[in-house]
């Protein structure tokens, strides 16, 4: 045994080694996060401000999300003029943007992160993004005579961004020469009027395909008169959606979109406070749009609020358009299956909306600018509470803003009174 | 008519005792030459000679000179007393002549027409052995034999014939041809004064001719070493230094110009490599008497031009019928190659080994002479029996030569592209600045490094001028001699560190091992030679650890006790030992700091299995060793100290910074493979070899095992501990951790050949064999892992770096900086930590140089870039651009891996940044990227304004911008030390320290203020106009700090005897003075 000692010592030094190798998992650089949430987001780049189609996004509200004081330093892309605002922390300020007569982007740098901000107008609300895409999808672009639709291309970063545009359309695939390999410089944006190049379509998808840099998108949706109708957040192709808050006294339809070589199978379902309807499903071909009308149903009961979950055997993209009637159906974008920071505002006023939980997790709600949250209509008020299980919670808060934080598996949709 | 016998007179020459001098006498005295004279010349005092040579013959005429001149010097005195003499004979007084050898040699001279005749010279004791029939010489003066040694003579040489040296002992001159020829060169008192003698007769025309009727017996007692050259000249002097510089004399005096140009030439590159070979055999004297004779040319050279004037006088024949008759070749070289082959190295360079090996003859089929007249039925089969054992393979010292040489030339080919193709820049293979630059980096005020720093020069760049010095200031030598030979070199550690432990089969087996590990070739492919220089050296360390502990294993000779520092017996001590693995460690670590913490790891394997391993031994305290060898390397490194104990928190980064542990995964780590040579099942092959050595080894093999295991094992460890991040800061470099495992895993190789030869050898059949076998077919299946890596000629060196193609990139105008980030592995300059797998280095005005191969791990002004960057990584930045242009960066580049992946064409590791870090980057509004590919991404600063520049407004002393601030500046043309015309009254320079700086008009400083915390503002007033100089103005501390640290190198450096020859020199000086 004398004689082993020195390798039986090498032996376990070695087996140590061996341990900690297979055992201890590096985490990511506690200093570089692998993913952006709101509390170190450190720029918001917020496309679509214009008066351009009247009432337009006009209305910028940006809470400090961080626990500490916040300066917010912001400027449009057709000015140089920066505006520079000092946030507290918990609390938010509402400004008015300068009226543009073209679709610009509004950029803000926040200096220490952790800022979150939306534009309104119009009813509508467009959340401000905090990073750019490299590739970016939308469906259920209706173009019919009277609706207009204008794609905004926001470039957050430094870096000329090459992008081109390809549209899927009920006479197959379009790539306007004018939107091929299109150039937008460090901090511009371009809008793109993409009805007058894809026309009389219901149903087309719109993909955008950055070569080099980032965009932030956003469709935005207007009547010929003028007027904002509906915005499409769009990004990444998906598996699952979620719609929340659908009214189940109108009509509600989801517009897809399969831009794989594969079939996919497409399933939807109706999710209410107390049961779900069997998935209605259908087949997404190769290259092709789908169309899933899920309300009005006889298995849906025709007062309430519903949830609208879609699956899908491969990434799709899907829009959901619900409304009291087909001649007033808003699109919106669906969020996916996942966790993250959902901020909602409102310009004024109180607001109120709908927590919906699915596929399990919690959802904890928090309260800013001095809110109060009331939850389910309780007696109680509370800045901060968390549900958990599956089902819906109405939340109503005594400040225009609150903001949603959904942490495992979970997701929430909120939406404002009426949007 | 009166025809008597031509005169002669024999001269004999006698020195000290002679204890043959009657013997010679007495047989002059008995020649059958009827007109015969002695001579006799008593060489320095010896006043009994006249007796002694009156005993045996009294007419016998005894010259003594009262100084010892030499054998040549008598023989011109005793010709010049001489007169009407027609031949002489010289004689040494310990030769019989037989008693006819006079005449024999007299009437060759007349039927040869010789100059010169020379008996045949038989042994002293037993004449039918001979000694001389004649000599032959080479264009270098090497004097051959015509025989071999210890022929017997059958009379196969007895021919009268023409040879060109008669050697000393009995020679025959005509006076006439002496006196032409001004007799002996009185500058050869012996040893080598026949062969110039002859020579100069040979040019003269007079033939040299061998009669071998004529016979003398010879003692040789000079050459045989029974006596010492005692003429006053010579004093001191070995056999050695004497036959040397003779020889070249000769040959410097013999040779007409257009041989002596090319003579001269070859013996100088002759020269230099038995000077090496010298220098790695610690020959001292043979590197003593190789100078010595060039020293004594030049010392001469007036006696040697006139030498060669009286030469010319005299000539006969030129050079070319001279090379007729010489042989052809080198001797010198012809014996050595000869010695090598058949008797080993030691024999060939001189080393007479301790006893003649005994013959093994038990179960050895080897035939004897005694054998020849066996009665065995088998006899005449006995050859064919012989049985081949692989045990036998590469046993004898041909065979460990053929393979020595075959790695020899696998190295060659491996790295033949290295020598003269373009060195990227990867690694630390930045281009070094010139010899006296490289210099002043050690003793500058200031630094461009990071940001600018005043902190003490790293010693590094001393050890680099101190390499520069060696080879004349040709620095661009460094990096290929370094990138060649550092391995070659930690090989031959490998050899000598198991010297006396293991057999040479096993040693070298260890020593090829140690170079294909993968660890090594990534060194190479890397560009490391940081970690190069420590693979170089800890070899040689680690057996002088072992020394110094007293461990059984690599014990010495006993350390000599009583010797203090500055005595020559110093470096035999174990103090002298100890300043030496000092001197070692701190030159190691002055190049990579965290070979320190390898040399402890050294100390602390020896001691562990010193303590509890299977050869319990050691005499001196590990503990003490360690501290002694860090506070010496600490003191010697004072500056790189300095900068340590100043770096605060940082400190401990000063080993090495965290790196990601992407593509460092267990089997990596096990097979010490990081890099370009991944892990393969041919490294893994060596892994199992080892650990071969460590379980069948026993005895001595088993404890050199223990040491390579425990060291290996350590490094693992540490390597895992530290990729994964759970030692803090302290982050030692992951190459250098797995150099250390390499000389770890060699030794364990070594152990398992030994373990195969000795231990394996005789079990029963088991387990044991069949590893053994397994060993053995899979040794060498270790080197393919090697063989696709010969293809390139530069173990996958990249052709070309990042930085080469920087400069499309940057400003065409002076002034900026480049920031580098990426993993430690990554970047190919020297820098700081910002978070696991992100550090950043800057460069100025170029890429990286010469001025920025070491980063101190005080950080200074450089903090603020680190937090810059540690914002970005976490996202808390869009506006990078702005803050980093405060430090006058223009460009960011982002390096993924070492060097850029092209396809078909390089191929380097992928060491990625964090992706957030990417995005972050993707991010930010003012900064845009220009360029992606291969794994560096390049990013344009928009908000760049120069790296001096001046301002519409001023700043205020805040010590962060404003949120939305921008400053607008206006670059300016501004070069340290260069009057240069600027445009604006306010100016931004981002110098670090700022104090240090002055902006000076017409040798005005302008009103200076610290802005943003460490940004030089500079305003010019109205009376202030015209160009200006940017001045640095420091006390030179440091360069009074490096002095003192080059003082203390240079005493450490008088330890080693110096002292004492100063001592001795000083003495002799007064003595002289006195006298």
């Amino acid at each position: 045994m004398k004689n082993v000692r020195v390798l039986l010592a090498a032996g376990v030094t070695v087996a140590a080694a061996v341990t900690v190798s297979l055992t201890h998992h590096v985490a990511s650089s506690p200093s570089s996060p692998r993913s952006f949430d709101a509390s170190t987001v450190s720029a918001l780049t917020c496309p679509g401000v214009s008066q351009h189609l009247g009432d337009d996004l006009t209305t910028l509200r940006v809470a400090n999300v961080a626990r500490a004081s916040r300066t917010v330093v912001g400027s449009l892309d057709a000015t140089m003029t920066t505006t520079r605002r000092h946030l507290r922390a918990a609390h938010s300020v509402t400004s008015a943007l300068p009226a543009t007569a073209a679709m610009t982007t509004y950029r803000a740098d926040v200096y220490g992160g952790g800022v979150s901000g939306a534009l309104y107008g119009g009813g509508q609300l467009s959340p401000c993004s905090h990073s750019g895409e490299t590739e970016w999808w939308v469906a259920g672009v209706s173009t019919l005579a009277h609706q207009t639709a204008t794609l905004v291309l926001a470039n957050p970063a430094a870096t000329p961004a090459v992008v081109s545009v390809t549209a899927f359309t009920s006479a197959g695939v379009l790539t306007p020469g004018a939107d091929q390999g299109l150039t937008i410089a460090g901090g511009r944006s371009v809008a793109i009027n993409i009805s007058s190049q894809i026309i009389g379509e219901a149903n087309a998808a719109l993909n955008v395909h950055v070569a080099s840099g980032r965009i932030v998108a956003r469709l935005i949706e207007g009547t010929p008169g003028g007027s904002l109708r509906g915005i499409l957040l769009g990004g990444a192709l998906h598996r699952d959606l979620v719609w929340g808050n659908v009214p189940t006294s109108g009509i509600a339809t989801i517009n897809g979109f399969n831009p794989s070589d594969h079939i996919v199978s497409v399933s939807a379902t109706v999710l209410m406070a107390d049961f779900q309807i069997a998935p209605v499903t259908m087949t997404a071909y190769p290259h092709s749009a789908f169309s899933l009308r899920i309300i009005p149903s006889t298995g849906v009961p025709s007062v309430g609020i519903a949830a609208i979950e879609l699956r899908a055997s491969g990434p799709v993209a899907a829009t959901l358009r619900d409304g009291a009637s087909t001649t007033s159906l808003v699109a919106s974008s669906g969020t996916a299956l996942s966790s993250g920071l959902h901020l909602i505002l409102n310009a004024a006023g109180q607001a109120s909306g709908v927590v919906q939980i699915v596929g399990g997790g919690s959802v904890t709600t928090r309260g800013y600018d001095g809110a109060q949250l009331r939850v389910n209509g309780s007696a109680s008020y509370y800045r901060v509470r968390t549900m958990t299980g599956t089902g819906f919670a109405t939340i109503a808060s005594s400040s225009p803003i609150a903001v949603f934080y959904a942490t495992g598996a979970a997701t929430a949709e909120v939406a404002l009174d009426g949007r | 008519m009166d025809t008597r016998a031509p005169a002669v007179v024999a001269v004999v020459v006698t020195t000290g005792p002679g204890p043959g001098l009657e013997a010679t006498i007495a047989s002059l005295v008995a020649q059958d030459y009827e007109n015969l004279s002695i001579l006799v010349m008593a060489n320095g005092d010896a006043p009994e000679v006249v007796d002694r040579v009156a005993v045996v013959a009294p007419n016998t005429f005894v010259k003594v000179q009262e100084t010892n001149l030499g054998f040549a010097a008598a023989c011109n005195e005793a010709a010049s007393m001489v007169s009407g003499a027609t031949f002489m004979v010289f004689c040494h007084d310990d030769v019989r002549l037989q008693t006819s050898c006079v005449s024999q040699m007299v009437e060759a001279a007349f039927r040869q027409n010789a100059g010169i005749v020379t008996p045949k010279i038989v042994d002293y004791d037993d004449s039918l052995i001979l000694v001389h029939v004649g000599q032959v010489a080479d264009r270098f003066g090497s004097v051959r034999e015509r025989i071999e040694l210890g022929e017997i003579d059958h009379g196969q040489q007895d021919l009268e014939r023409d040879v060109f040296v008669a050697p000393g002992g009995v020679t025959l001159v005509r006076a006439d041809l002496f006196a032409a020829l001004r007799g002996f060169d009185p500058l050869i008192p012996a040893l080598g004064e026949d062969l110039n003698f002859c020579w100069r007769a040979q040019i003269a025309g007079a033939r040299i001719v061998v009669a071998p009727q004529a016979v003398a017996a010879h003692r040789q007692s000079l050459a045989r070493g029974e006596r010492e050259v005692q003429a006053a000249t010579t004093r001191g002097r070995s056999r050695q230094d004497l036959q040397r510089r003779h020889q070249l004399w000769t040959a410097l005096s013999c040779w007409g110009v257009r041989e002596l140009v090319l003579t001269v030439f070859l013996w100088l590159v002759l020269d230099v490599v038995e000077l090496v070979v010298a220098l790695i055999s610690r020959d001292s004297d043979r590197f003593g008497a190789i100078m010595g004779s060039w020293r004594f040319a030049w010392r001469h050279r007036q006696q040697l031009r006139t030498r060669r004037a009286e030469i010319e006088t005299t000539r006969v024949l030129d050079d070319e019928d001279i090379r007729r008759l010489q042989v052809g070749g080198s001797s010198r070289v012809r014996r050595f190659v000869e010695n090598l082959v058949y008797d080993g190295i030691d024999r060939a360079i001189g080393v007479l080994p301790p006893h003649e090996a005994e013959i093994d003859l038990s179960g050895d089929t080897a035939v004897g002479f005694g054998a020849s007249f066996s009665e065995d039925e088998s006899f005449d089969d006995v050859g064919s029996t012989r049985q081949f054992s692989l045990l036998q393979l590469f046993q004898n010292f041909r065979s460990q030569a053929v393979l020595v040489g075959a790695a020899i030339v696998v190295w060659v080919i491996g790295t033949h592209n290295l020598v003269a193709t373009h060195l990227p820049t990867v690694g630390r293979l930045a281009p070094l600045d010139s010899w006296w630059t490289t210099w002043h980096h050690f003793f500058a005020s200031w630094s461009p490094t990071g940001v600018g720093s005043g902190a003490p020069g790293m010693p590094g760049y001393a050890v680099l001028g101190a390499a520069g010095t060696v080879v004349f200031g040709r620095m661009g030598i460094l990096p290929r001699t370094a990138l060649i030979f550092a391995i070659p070199v930690g090989a031959y550690g490998i050899w000598r560190l198991l010297r006396g432990v293991l057999s040479n089969r096993a040693r070298i087996i260890a020593a090829i091992s140690y170079g294909l590990l993968p660890v090594c070739l990534n060194l190479i492919s890397g560009g490391r030679l940081d970690v190069l220089s420590v693979a170089a050296i800890l070899p040689f360390a680690l057996r002088r650890v072992g020394a110094i502990l007293e461990w059984e294993p690599f014990r010495g000779e006993e350390f000599v006790r009583d010797s203090h520092f500055g005595q020559r017996s110093f470096i035999h001590s174990r103090g002298g030992q100890i300043l030496i693995l000092v001197i070692q460690v701190a030159v190691a670590t002055a190049m990579d700091p965290a070979a320190l913490l390898v040399a402890l790891l050294a100390i602390g394997a020896v001691a562990f299995s010193a303590r509890f391993g299977v050869i319990r031994s050691g005499g001196y305290s590990p503990l003490r060793l360690a501290v002694r060898v860090t506070v010496a390397v600490a003191l010697l490194l004072a500056p790189l100290t300095a900068d340590t104990l100043l770096a605060g928190s940082r400190a401990a980064s000063v080993f090495g910074q965290p790196t990601s542990s992407d593509g460092l995964s267990l089997s990596h780590v096990l097979s010490l493979a990081d890099g370009a040579f991944g892990p393969s099942l041919w490294r893994y092959l060596m892994v199992a070899i080892a650990a071969v050595g460590v379980i069948a080894s026993r005895g001595p093999r088993r404890s050199v095992a223990e040491v390579g295991v425990a060291l290996y094992a350590i490094s693992v460890l540490l390597i895992v501990l530290a990729s994964h991040h759970l030692m803090g800061s302290f982050a030692p470099d992951v190459a250098t951790l797995m150099t250390a495992g390499a000389v770890g895993l060699a030794m364990c190789v070594g152990a398992a050949v030994a373990a195969l030869e000795n231990d394996i050898r005789g079990t029963s059949f088991g387990w044991r064999q069949v590893i053994a076998a397994g060993t053995v077919v899979c040794l060498p299946l270790t080197v393919v892992g090697i063989v696709p890596a010969l293809s390139t000629g530069r173990f996958e060196l990249p052709l070309t770096g990042s930085p080469d193609s920087l400069a499309s990139y940057t400003p065409s105008a002076s002034g900026y900086r480049v920031l580098w980030i990426g993993d430690p592995r990554s970047l190919p300059i020297a820098g700081w930590s910002v978070a696991p797998g992100v550090s950043i280095a800057t460069s100025t005005n170029s890429v990286p140089g010469g001025s920025t191969l070491f980063a101190p791990p005080l950080t200074g002004a450089m903090d603020v870039v680190l937090r810059d960057v540690a914002d970005l990584a976490a996202g808390r930045s869009v506006v990078v651009g702005r803050d980093l242009a405060i430090a006058g960066i223009s460009t960011i580049v982002v390096m993924n891996s070492p060097a850029p992946r092209i396809a078909d064409l390089q191929n380097a590791p992928l060491y990625e940044v964090p992706a957030a870090l990417m995005d972050s980057l993707a991010q930010q509004r003012d900064i845009a990227q220009v360029s992606r590919s291969g794994g560096v991404t390049i990013w344009k600063n928009t908000a760049y304004y120069g790296l001096v520049a001046s301002i519409a407004t001023p700043l205020s002393t805040a010590r962060q911008l404003v949120p939305g601030q921008q400053i607008d500046g206006t670059p300016q043309n501004l070069t340290w030390g260069v009057e240069s015309p600027l445009s604006g009254s306010t100016f931004l320079v981002p110098l670090a320290p700022s104090s240090a700086w002055s902006l000076e008009v017409k040798g005005h400083p302008l009103a200076r203020r610290t802005v943003l915390g460490w940004v030089g503002q500079y305003e010019r007033s109205g009376h202030s106009s015209g160009p200006a100089t940017l001045v640095l103005h420091q006390v030179p501390l440091n360069a009074i700090f490096a002095l003192a640290t080059l003082l203390l190198w240079g005493v450490i450096g008088l330890g080693f005897g110096q002292v004492e020859r100063l001592e001795v020199l000083i003495r002799a000086r007064r003595t002289v003075r006195n006298r």
